[in-house]
């Protein structure tokens, strides 16, 4: 017989739990990025069920051994989880929010490199200059207007 | 009268609200967090701020509001996202790339006298010639060398013993030295040696040529002689014997002694620091064993779990923070480099913390053969018999064929960690590195697994460390911290401070 909890479901054995996560909170990618840093001490299994994601996790070690005297219940990991699915989703949300600043950034960070096809999108606002640069340096910057 | 001002709340955001810049996280303890933006620039704040951020649940009000800005985390109406800023502190963090390969390594012999369980090369017999790179080898890569467009380059001459090999070595500086000089590159040069075969014509030399000699020094005598056993048991003997002939007639500063930390050593952390204060060193590297070569055929010797290393490494850690506390000025070096990278607007010149890797970019070796590969730590491999990062040959390969073999092609797809997973939404993702060669050593994958993987494991908690000390250390020991940036020592630190 399984214990439910919340949103999670154990096995009868205390080795794998089922977390139901909403999807209007959790996304995929969240629940991935998360699930990849538990990969050394468990398995992790994904699906979508209508409105939810079910996140199952197992124990790869579930009794003590040799290599590993200490064993964690399932239990025990679930805080570690829970703050992980957060801390992923907030990640997802800023990532999605700042990728065109980023490129941007980047691109006019490199933009004088002359290893980019089309000049970065945007105008040099607030014009750096480094007086040493020589014409062939990879990294340069070049003095501009603010007109 | 009295000028009034208006109330903070008028200089509330407009509705649109902040704008997020880029920036990742990392949960440090119970009650704190640490924010990093995209240029490296990091703030320690309560646990739980990153969610109020990006919910919009801050306050103009709230008293990390300034700071966010002006640390470019987020950005309103009254404040210029300053890109053009953000991108030259980015571009100032990955100067290393610029000019392209600085470290060549040269294997000029495969023999070795030494027989230590860690050694990543296959060391031959003392006799066999075959094994010593011939000169059309030698000048073939070091025309090869000279083609890197970078304006200075460090030249290192390793085996091996490459003294076994001196001839070749004084072949090879004839050639590299004016060669450099023809084309206005500044050139280092080091041999890298266990000191066991230096005399005085080869010290003289060194001096005339302004050469820097680099040796192991394992830790006191039983831990030394236990790792790097030779003919008579004495290799410690030897190289402190090296090691201050070489001081007398070079300077101290020419002279650098490496440790590496074997199953033996991870017991005995204060005595190989102790050893390192006794022979007058002001620097450490506590560094693990690669896991190539011997290294891995040895492994009931030298196979340890990457947390023991770390114990060995934090007990070492405190130790030396006693040390200095005492007055002696002794820097680790690892330490040294990870706080660069966290501290100033730096990035760092050593190829094991790059992203992109270093591998190629910012090394190649250059076998005795005339094969040329991305690191060390590949021709270790190769001399395992897996050949992935052999990029070509000075023989029969140029410099642009090198660079885009599929050898080197597949190992750029895994060299930048900015793209990597578990790495891409890391906070300390611009402190850390990429390591293709590790990673397919370990776990058969260039890309790795970070959740197993021993290089993460290493540096996330060395730089967790390393923040919570920043964060709440000891004062004296911030103070360390800062002079080891800072190239000080704590006197010399405490003086410039203001009273």
């Amino acid at each position: 017989m399984s214990v439910q909890f919340g949103s999670v479901v154990f096995d009868d054995q205390q080795t794998a739990a089922t977390i139901s996560l909403d999807k209007k909170v959790y996304s995929k990618p969240a629940a991935l990025r998360a699930c990849y840093w538990f990969g050394r001490d468990l398995y992790c299994h994904i699906d979508e069920r209508d409105e939810f994601l079910e996140v199952t996790v197992r124990l790869r070690v579930s009794s003590p051994t040799l290599d590993q005297p200490k064993v964690r219940k399932i239990d025990e990991w679930l805080p570690e989880i829970f703050d992980a699915l957060l801390d992923s989703q907030l990640r997802v949300e800023i990532q999605a929010e700042t990728a065109g600043v980023r490129e941007l950034i980047i691109a006019k960070a490199f933009a004088e490199s002359g290893v980019l096809e089309d000049p970065p999108p945007g105008t040099f606002a607030d014009p750096v200059t480094r007086s040493d640069a020589k014409a062939g340096d990879l990294i340069r910057i070049n003095t501009k207007s603010c007109d | 009268m009295a000028r009034s001002f208006l109330p903070v709340s008028d200089f509330a955001p407009a509705k649109s609200g902040y704008h997020l810049l880029p920036f990742r996280f990392h949960r440090l303890d119970e009650q704190t967090e640490v924010l990093v933006n995209e240029c490296g620039e990091f703030l320690m704040v309560p646990l739980g701020t990153a969610e109020k951020v990006v919910r919009r649940k801050l306050s103009v009000i709230d008293d990390i509001y300034p700071t966010l800005k002006a640390k470019h985390f987020i950005y309103d109406d009254y404040s210029s996202p300053l890109l053009d800023v953000l991108a030259s502190k980015y571009r100032t963090k990955f100067d290393f790339i610029h000019g392209s390969t600085k470290l060549h390594i040269f294997v000029v012999t495969l023999r070795c006298d030494h027989s230590c369980h860690y050694c990543q090369v296959s060391r031959q017999t003392v006799n066999k010639d075959e094994f010593d790179m011939p000169q059309d080898v030698a000048a073939a890569a070091v025309n090869l060398m000279l083609q890197s467009p970078s304006p200075h380059l460090t030249l290192e001459l390793q085996g091996g013993e490459p003294l076994l090999a001196f001839d070749t070595i004084k072949y090879i500086v004839s050639l590299a030295k004016p060669g450099a000089a023809r084309l206005g590159k500044e050139m280092d040069i080091v041999i890298t040696s266990n000191l066991a075969f230096l005399t005085d014509e080869i010290l003289d030399y060194c001096k005339r040529e302004r050469i820097k000699l680099s040796t192991s020094l394992d830790g006191p005598e039983f831990i030394h002689n236990a790792n790097r056993p030779r003919p008579g048991g004495n290799s410690y003997r030897v190289a402190i014997d090296g090691i201050k002939r070489a001081r007398r007639a070079l300077g101290a500063n020419q002279v650098a002694a490496l440790m590496t930390t074997t199953q033996l050593s991870l017991q005995h952390p204060v005595e190989i620091i102790d050893e390192y204060v006794r022979q007058s060193c002001h620097t450490i590297f506590l560094r693990p064993i690669s896991p190539y070569g011997f290294a891995i055929k040895s492994s009931h010797r030298t196979g340890y779990q990457m947390e023991a290393f770390l114990d060995f490494y934090r007990t070492g850690l405190r130790h030396i923070f006693e040390i200095n506390k005492k007055g002696y000025n002794l820097v680790e070096i690892y330490t040294k480099i990870l706080l660069q990278k966290i501290l100033t607007p730096d990035g760092t010149g050593y190829v094991d913390l790059q992203s992109p890797s270093g591998a190629g970019l910012n090394v190649l070796v250059y076998n005795y053969d005339g094969d040329v590969y991305a690191t060390d730590e590949s021709r270790m491999l190769a001399e395992m018999g897996d050949y992935t990062f052999r990029l070509g040959s000075v023989r029969t390969h140029s410099r642009a064929q090198i660079f885009t073999s599929p050898a080197f092609v597949s190992l750029l797809e895994a060299a930048c960690n900015q793209s990597l997973p578990g790495c891409s939404d890391c906070a300390f993702q611009p402190y850390c590195g990429a390591d293709p060669v590790y990673h397919h050593a370990t776990q058969r994958d260039t890309i790795g697994h970070r959740a197993t993987s021993g290089f993460c494991r290493r540096n996330m908690s060395v730089i967790e460390d390393l923040m919570s000390l920043l964060n709440n250390g000891d004062k004296t020991i911030q103070d360390i911290l800062w002079a080891w940036v800072t190239d000080r020592n704590l006197a010399e630190l405490r003086t410039s401070l203001p009273q």
